[in-house]
């Protein structure tokens, strides 16, 4: 029994380890619809690209919402830079939507898709 | 996003990591170790060091790194482990540098072993004649071992044929004011055995004693908290 644990208490601490390091390709997905930032950087897309000034409003703020819900959960297995590209992303989105920018809007958009998609690779 | 709590996290991972990862590797002293021991040992702390606070990259590499090392290192010494021919062409092997009180220039400079390096260690093995020397060699990790020649070894009661008390191995009877009861069934005694002892001695409690120690030889000795050093020894030792 005492070997047995001797060598079990090693191989979960690694285990434990990794998984907490490599978690974050999991632990990004959203856990209900309103963490799905993908789902509203692709929605807000498409209102940029028709000019719908005001839903995009509504739209910058649920990326915000969900984008902080997701952080403290990824914080552990990904890169610092990482998360301030996408937090970037997301106070330039503000900007540009505020300027009714619809060129910069819409930039910002398919780099937070990009940015997205490079966490946890 | 808070840096102190995910440095604080990946310090845990590569604390714990490096303790197992050390652990697995052995038990070689840091006076053991050869030069690519040491730097190893280096290049595996240092890895560690980045993977906890450099949050620039990901945790997950610097781990990677760690593993591989550490992994590196543990086939190898099961490779020096298994094969005498290894073992020379990694760890390399030991160099006769003094042989009959004559220094062997050709190996010395075969290992950049300088004549300040050999003498230091000689003094520091306690030889200060080069002539008392039979055999020195230097050790895989840098250590210089000495054979002294016969007739400068020290006088042994061997030598003399006087009977000694067979040697037995101290066992720790009170520590820090308590009684450690697994060693005093290892002597075959029991706790009265020892508050009579303390008594004959004028100690009362068990808590007076710092360190009690049992030797079959030369028996029971005892240090209290209290040193009861005379004045005039504090006086000598001032002037």
């Amino acid at each position: 029994m005492k070997k047995f644990i001797s060598y079990a208490i090693p191989i979960v601490t690694l285990t434990a380890f990794i998984l907490l390091m490599l978690g974050g390709n999991y632990l990004k997905r959203p856990m209900n619809p309103s963490e799905n930032v993908v789902a509203y950087a692709k929605v807000s897309i498409e209102h940029a690209k028709v000019e719908k000034w005001d839903m995009l409003q509504q739209d910058v703020a649920n990326i915000d919402f969900a984008w902080k819900k997701i952080i403290p959960r990824i914080q552990f297995s990904v890169e610092r830079d990482e998360l301030y590209n996408i937090s970037l992303n997301v106070a330039r989105l503000k900007g540009s939507i505020t300027s009714q920018d619809k060129a910069s809007t819409i930039i910002e958009l398919n780099e937070i898709i990009e940015n997205w998609d490079e966490l946890t690779r | 996003m808070n840096e102190g709590l995910i440095v604080l996290v990946r310090g845990i991972i590569g604390f714990f990591t490096l303790l197992i990862f050390t652990r697995i590797l052995g038990k070689q002293q840091v006076s053991q170790l050869t030069f690519f021991d040491y730097v190893v040992g280096i290049t595996i702390g240092s890895t560690a060091s980045s993977l906890t606070t450099d949050l620039t990259s990901r945790a997950w590499p610097h781990w990677v790194g760690l593993i591989t090392w550490a992994v590196l290192c543990l086939m190898l010494q099961l490779i020096t482990l298994k094969s005498q021919t290894a073992e020379k062409f990694l760890d390399g092997e030991p160099t006769i540098v003094i042989t009959n009180g004559k220094i062997l220039e050709e190996s010395m400079k075969k290992f950049r072993y300088t004549i300040g390096d050999l003498l230091a260690q000689l003094r520091d093995k306690g030889v200060f004649d080069l002539a008392d020397v039979a055999y020195a060699v230097l050790e895989k990790d840098g250590q210089l071992s000495i054979l002294k020649k016969t007739e400068c070894d020290p006088v042994s009661p061997k030598d003399l044929n006087i009977k000694t008390s067979t040697a037995s191995i101290d066992v720790e009877i009170i520590y820090d004011g308590s009684i450690v009861q697994n060693n005093l069934a290892i002597i075959n005694r029991n706790e009265r055995w020892i508050m009579n002892n303390l008594k004959k001695r004028g100690i009362n409690d068990v808590s007076e004693v710092f360190l009690a120690i049992y030797n079959a030889a030369s028996g029971l000795h005892i240090d209290l908290y209290k040193d009861h050093i005379k004045q005039k020894n504090k006086k000598n030792i001032k002037e």
